[in-house]
């Protein structure tokens, strides 16, 4: 009955997740957010008759799940911090390397969350500066200001020059 | 290899090596064969019954259009109420190629709508193959008697993402995308006549741009081109070569407003919200710019009547609403809305809807619905969100236009929503001519 649906659920789960991965560095949140946005993708009459147009409606579903995610802990940190003063830093994956830990996490959480996506989509996803987006809702200027930023974080970071050239 | 290419490919090997660490959840296939009973029974019940279901209806004339298989829609001409919700009065089906337009362009005209648009996907990003669109069908829909008449074919490609402008004889449509180009014809349909006249090209190719007509006049604007982001208006009239208008700071869309036309955009430079007054002979007026990084604003709606101009935008997690009247910008006051919940992106291949004032409110689409907020200074902290809630309006870009006196909507399920203000007397959504 649901063999369309199963097949596009299990095409496009494992890209679904590691989106939200990288772009949350939470294995647990990925799988509730890669799983949750694919359901609300299939249940849209629109985007499931046209298969071909899935995969990027994934994306951005994925990606507003994500941007909702960061904005909520934003909030939650910004009220807790009002009683506790401070929170805890984010701890690195434990799942990944020391080769791994060495350069991306230093760097991917130096970014805000919104920057950290926009890298995502751009180095992982492959996505153009219009797909980004498209999938986080925002301008193309936004997109080209973001990565440039993030770039030049990194950049600190990794005290590694970068050329614009 | 430089130093920046280095840094970006390291970027890549790290990430795709990262990847790999994330594992899916176990396939749950309950929940999956759930989601496709909801699409099966949203699909046979139709949009029309399933809001039926919802509403108290007193009301605004309506058009919906939802899909009961994959080449057939059903048109709903509707009645709603003030209170929220609207129900359908009237079915007239559409067959054959008007079943299959995707995302096409919705433009109020009096007494009806206006659509027209092909089938085909145009590619949302680089790794999704690009379809050619089909042949464009444009109709005509009475929303008195929902009667619905195809109209002459088109004389240009088949396009998305075209600005559309009614100067009140007829239904001008300018730029656009075929999916691999961005187009620069413009093309003008008036109903009286059932008949289609080339106007002259824009000077430069465009899509995603906005139009807006005063008396015979359209301006174009905003959107994006191959030659990325400009500081230009044109006007033409279909008469003589499109006029450029430069108003000196970046234009990311225009809207009617302050007896003319108002270009916007955000300045990087200045850190700020800028706008320009063009009145009907083209003469630019600057007008005060409004402290907002534009890397801040993740979404914003701008609209503006005779004296004024209101701007809501969602500045990190919360939103603010801004006057310009009298010469300056004034905090009118903070709505608390769900986050993401304005149009963010004027840029993309689905461009946002443009957001209107009427009724002292600011109307604007957005993937919570059709939002009406109240834009007076004794409005309250209140969010004004409805009175109609149609799910997903315009967040892909279908279309939100208004004519003087009415409102129109057309949401991602091919669901229309229309209101006249000569109903106004009774209430924001109220009754209608419909029989």
């Amino acid at each position: 009955m649901s063999t369309d649906a199963e097949h596009l659920y299990l095409a496009h789960i494992e890209r679904a997740t590691r989106l939200a991965y990288l772009a949350t560095g939470d294995r647990d949140a990925a799988q509730d957010i890669g799983q949750d946005a694919l359901l609300r993708c299939l249940r849209r009459v629109a985007a499931v008759r046209r298969p071909e147009a899935f995969g990027a409606y994934v994306d951005r579903a994925v990606s507003r799940a994500v941007i909702d995610r960061h904005r909520s802990e934003s909030r939650r940190q910004k009220r807790e911090q009002v009683y506790a003063h401070r929170q805890p830093a984010a701890q690195p994956d434990a799942h990944l390397g020391v080769d791994d830990r060495s350069l991306l996490y230093p760097a991917l959480e130096s970014l805000s969350g919104d920057q950290r996506l926009t890298v995502v989509l751009r180095y992982w996803a492959d996505l153009s500066d219009q797909g980004i987006a498209a999938a986080m809702n925002c301008s193309v200027g936004t997109v080209k200001s973001r990565l440039s930023r993030s770039l030049r974080i990194i950049e600190g970071v990794l005290h590694e020059p970068v050329d614009h050239a | 290899m430089s130093p920046s290419t280095t840094l970006e490919d390291r970027l890549r090997v790290e990430l795709h090596s990262a990847a790999s660490h994330a594992s899916s959840a176990p396939f749950p296939k309950a929940a999956v064969r759930r989601a496709v009973r909801v699409r099966q029974t949203r699909m046979a019940a139709g949009y029309g019954l399933a809001i039926l279901a919802v509403v108290g209806l007193v009301g605004v004339a309506a058009v919906t259009i939802s899909d009961d298989s994959p080449n057939r829609r059903v048109t709903t001409v509707a009645a709603a109420g003030g209170s929220g919700g609207y129900a359908p009065l009237r079915q007239v089906r559409l067959r054959g190629d008007l079943a299959a337009l995707q995302r096409p362009l919705l433009v109020p005209i009096p007494g009806g709508l206006f659509i027209s648009g092909a089938p085909g996907v145009i590619r949302r990003s680089d790794s999704e193959p690009a379809e050619p669109l089909g042949t464009t069908t444009s109709a005509i829909v009475d929303i008195e008697t929902g009667a619905v008449r195809t109209v002459a074919p088109s004389p240009v490609p088949s396009r998305r993402s075209a600005a559309t402008a009614w100067t009140g004889r007829a239904i001008v449509i300018a730029g656009g995308t075929d999916g691999s180009r961005v187009l620069d014809d413009v093309v003008a349909y008036t109903p009286d006549t059932d008949s289609w006249k080339a106007w002259p090209s824009l000077p430069e190719s465009l899509t995603s741009a906005t139009a807006v007509a005063v008396g015979p006049a359209v301006f174009v604007g905003g959107g994006s081109s191959p030659k990325g982001p400009d500081r230009t208006v044109y006007s033409g009239d279909g008469a003589s070569p499109w006029r450029t208008i430069e108003v000196g700071h970046p234009v990311t869309g225009l809207v009617r407003g302050l007896g003319g036309v108002v270009a916007y955009g955000f300045d990087n430079q200045t850190a700020s919200l800028v706008a320009s007054r063009i009145d009907r002979s083209g003469r630019v007026e600057r007008l005060p710019g409004l402290a907002l990084p534009a890397d801040v604003v993740s979404g914003f709606a701008l609209a503006g009547d005779p004296t004024s101009l209101v701007f809501v935008g969602e500045l990190d997690t919360v939103h603010q609403m801004w006057r310009y009247d009298d010469g300056s910008w004034s905090l009118l006051r903070t709505l608390d809305l769900p986050t993401a919940t304005l149009p963010g992106n004027r840029l993309s291949p689905d461009p946002a809807p443009q957001p209107m004032l009427d009724a002292g409110r600011l109307w604007t689409a957005s993937p919570e619905g059709l939002l009406g907020l109240p834009v007076g200074r004794d409005a309250g902290a209140g969010t004004g969100v409805g009175p109609l809630a149609l799910k997903d309006v315009g967040q892909l870009g279908l279309g939100f236009r208004c004519r003087e006196g009415g409102v129109a909507a057309l949401d991602r399920s091919m669901t229309a929503l229309w209101r006249d203000s000569a109903c106004e007397s009774a209430g924001l959504w109220t009754s209608t001519r419909i029989p």
